[in-house]
């Protein structure tokens, strides 16, 4: 089987990372496994060159992009499925909710008045994802993903999945209030 | 990622893999710029890159082929200098048909003096006296002249090259581009984007880190590259463009204006056609040149003389540059940056020279854009550079490019499942699994497209393959796994394997606008073939000639000699002087050959009397023709 972006790397499972140092390693690591180093090689090594390219390319990507890093921690400790679950519900923020209900029902009679309403909205729940966000990758760099079952580690997971579903549920109200408009 | 087990097959297959051959080895890798107006080649030596000159000593070779009317055909200036003059027979711009079909070429149908061939289901053709050439042979043709170039230059066999293609060239348009190699007699070894080569080439000579943007407008095509340089590192993080935008589209914009010009002097006149059509183009790149170092330039046109003022030049051209602004804005953003983190714009391609373009581009970016390489060189050197690192003699450097556009499989209602993201890096692999639908199916058909649009229907179509050989299993029990696997060069490869059953799948592939393996090879025999052909009308051509001139002579000199000779030696020659008549109205080559050697044996002795008639000595055993043709 294909091994996780931070085996690639030789790195820890954390979500701290050292950007620059990454950068280093990946540099490093593409001199010696570039295809353009086999240019003239056969075909067996041109392909296995490829691979290997291919899959550092691709742990690389995963490393370095926060949101896809924290995500490879998810799968890893097994956690990535429970944004299903019915876990982290009560995060929902029922007010902006009903918010944007009361928006639907005032862009059907006044489109005018609804789209300076609805931008407004779009702003309040772009924030409050923000603010998610920050959370998010807070508790993700305490969280010990090298012990990932310990209870603390638990808690901190539930936590950050229930911000995680908050967020979603945020963004989701944000495309569906673009759909009402805006002028 | 490592148990790949199944074959890789390129969608569509063109061309093969880089031969086996030693490492390091010391055969030359020339870099070719194969642009839309002009072409380049050029080698690194002693790390030092340099254009190797063309048959007429220049730089440039213009991307045009002519076509004779004895079947040869000539490139570069030659064809050039034809093109107004007979633009039935000369092809130009084949770059902007390679790899498309009709409807990728609705937008600029109008503006070419081309007399196509159209088709949505395969590449456009161009039609010659009867013929139809594909841009690949169009290109092919190009190619096989530069190789030519080299070889006489560097005084040995040349087989392989990195050749450039725009970075926002599709798989089919890479794909294209690789079969014209093959056909030219080349081992592409790299397919590599021209603003990531220009870079390489600015790199070598600055060597300095930080953020730079290639701003490449070609002849024909649009690119902006986002690249980091560190340390030797080119690292590309974003790119974006046009294929369908360039100098041709200035060109084609001043011509335009030319005609509602001349439309002002005669309401009725009509300016289709492809004559009308080459001389309005012709005369839009001649105001358009002359206006980079004039500020006024007049030509007689149709009669009419029209003068275009630099000021009119550049707000003709306005509406063309504005077209580069929203692919630049895409590619600053999707490197996750601002315009200010950039730290230096760099130009690329012939239109970059003229005046405005520099002052668009110092608008847009708020900076003085570097233009201390030659914009027209840059992209060949930098290909150079490529090949000399392929060739392993530069370790210092290395290039780390990105896919240009997403690439995805349709699903259920015709939507684009998205598989490889644009800018992703490449190599760059991603899985996904199938499985089946009915009770013991045994195909499954895939569709893979390419592009930004959410449904499949905008997106273009790249290629349909058909898993076959799946073990007939209940509904949804069968696990095909696919690799798309998309390769240095830019170019998808596709392998599948069933994991329930472990059977190997076969993937069958239908090109969609390129050329089938069969295809190039099908094209290389007949190349062969022709140019064989062409040799043996050329030598017969030569022959006849020389035995018109041989009977010319003999029938000249026998009346005059009848006395002289024996009447049994007169006939012998009247008689062989009617074969080779006669062998003139065939076209058999060897017939004509040995009816001219007869009848210049069996005129030694007149030619002789006659000698020694006209009293020339020193001319023993020569023809009679010879000796009639001082006299």
């Amino acid at each position: 089987m294909s091994s996780s972006a931070f085996e690639v790397f030789n790195l820890k499972a954390s979500f701290k990372l050292d950007e620059r140092a990454l950068e280093n390693a990946y540099y490093e690591k593409s001199r010696e496994l570039h295809p353009d180093r086999v240019a003239r090689g056969d075909k067996s090594a041109l392909l296995k060159s490829q691979e290997k390219s291919a899959e550092l390319n691709r742990a690389y990507q995963t490393l370095r992009d926060p949101e896809q890093r924290l995500e490879a921690l998810l799968r890893m400790s097994g956690r990535l499925k429970d944004e299903k679950s019915e876990e982290g519900r009560e995060a929902i923020p029922m007010d902006l909710a009903e918010e944007f209900f009361g928006l639907q029902e005032a862009a059907t009679e006044d489109p005018a008045i609804a789209s300076k309403k609805v931008r407004a909205f779009i702003d309040t729940v772009a924030r409050s994802a923000g603010a998610d966000t920050a959370a998010i990758r807070e508790l993700a760099a305490r969280i010990d993903w090298e012990s990932a079952s310990t209870p603390e580690n638990e808690a901190l997971i539930g936590e950050l999945l229930s911000r995680r579903k908050r967020r979603a549920y945020l963004l989701s109200l944000a495309d569906n209030a673009r759909k009402l408009g805006v002028a | 990622m490592s148990d790949q087990s199944g074959t890789f097959k390129e969608l569509p297959v063109i061309g093969s893999g880089p031969d086996v051959r030693n490492a390091g080895g010391q055969d030359p890798i020339i870099g070719i710029d194969l642009g839309t107006t002009n072409s380049l080649v050029a080698i690194v030596e002693n790390g030092v890159p340099r254009i190797i000159p063309s048959r007429e000593g220049k730089n440039l070779v213009p991307s045009v082929v002519h076509f004779n009317a004895d079947g040869s055909h000539e490139i570069g200036d030659a064809a050039k200098g034809l093109r107004a003059r007979d633009p039935k027979h000369t092809v130009y711009s084949a770059k902007r048909l390679l790899g498309r079909g009709a409807a990728d070429i609705a937008p600029i149908r109008h503006l070419l003096a081309l007399d196509l061939e159209e088709s949505s289901t395969s590449n456009v053709k161009i039609r010659v006296e009867g013929r139809a050439y594909t841009p690949i042979e169009i290109s092919a043709m190009i190619l096989r002249e530069l190789k030519a170039s080299a070889e006489r230059d560097l005084g040995r066999p040349v087989e392989d090259a990195v050749v450039t293609v725009p970075a926002y060239f599709n798989d089919s348009q890479r794909q294209a581009t690789r079969a014209a190699g093959r056909l030219a007699g080349l081992n592409v070894l790299r397919i590599l984007n021209e603003p990531t080569a220009a870079s390489l080439a600015y790199g070598l000579q600055k060597k300095k880190n930080g953020l730079v943007a290639v701003f490449d407008l070609g002849g024909g095509t649009f690119d902006i590259s986002i690249l980091k340089l560190h340390e030797g590192i080119f690292e590309v993080l974003a790119t974006n463009g046009d294929t369908q935008l360039g100098g041709d589209d200035i060109d084609h914009a001043v011509a335009a204006w030319i005609e509602s010009e001349l439309r002002k002097e005669d309401r009725t006149a009509s300016f289709n056609g492809l004559e009308n059509r080459a001389a309005l183009n012709e005369a839009a790149e001649e105001l358009k040149i002359r206006l980079s170092a004039e500020s006024t330039a007049t030509l007689k046109a149709f009669g009419v003389t029209i003068t275009l003022t630099r000021e009119k030049l550049a707000e003709l051209t306005m509406p063309v540059l504005e077209r580069t602004r929203a692919p630049i804005e895409t590619a600053i953003r999707d490197a996750g940056l601002g315009t200010s983190d950039l730290s230096d714009v760099v130009l690329v391609g012939g239109p970059t020279r003229l005046s405005f373009v520099r002052k668009f581009v110092e608008e847009l970016f708020g900076r003085a854009p570097n233009f201390s390489m030659n914009p027209e060189e840059v992209v060949a050197l930098g290909a150079a550079i490529q090949a000399d690192i392929l060739a392993g003699n530069n370790k210092d450097f290395l290039l780390l490019d990105v896919v240009p556009l997403s690439l995805g499989i349709e699903t259920f209602g015709g939507a684009m499942s998205r598989l490889i993201p644009r800018n992703t890096r490449i190599p760059t692999m991603a899985k996904e699994r199938f499985t089946t639908f009915v009770e013991g199916q045994t195909k499954v058909a895939i569709n893979v497209f390419q592009g930004e649009r959410e449904l499949v229907a905008e997106n273009r179509r790249l290629a349909e393959f058909v898993l076959g050989g799946i073990p007939p299993l209940p509904a949804g029990v069968a696990r095909i796994e696919v690799t798309f696997l998309v390769d240095a060069d830019g170019i998808l490869n596709v392998a599948a394997k069933e994991t329930y059953s472990g059977v190997e799948q076969s993937i069958e592939v239908k090109p969609m606008y390129g050329l089938t393996d069969e295809e190039v090879e099908r094209m290389l025999a007949a190349g062969h073939a022709h140019a064989e052909s062409d040799a043996r009308a050329r030598k017969l051509i030569e022959a006849k000639n020389e035995a018109r001139t041989v009977l010319a002579a003999t029938e000249k000199a026998l009346p005059e000699m009848r006395g002289l000779l024996d009447p049994k030696e007169a006939a012998e020659i009247e008689n062989l002087a009617r074969e080779v008549r006669q062998s003139l109205d065939r076209d058999d080559l060897d017939r004509v050959l040995g009816a001219r050697l007869a009848l210049d044996r069996g005129t030694v002795h007149m030619a002789e009397l006659l000698m020694s008639r006209t009293l020339e000595s020193g001319l023993k055993n020569k023809r009679a023709a010879d000796v009639l043709k001082k006299s």
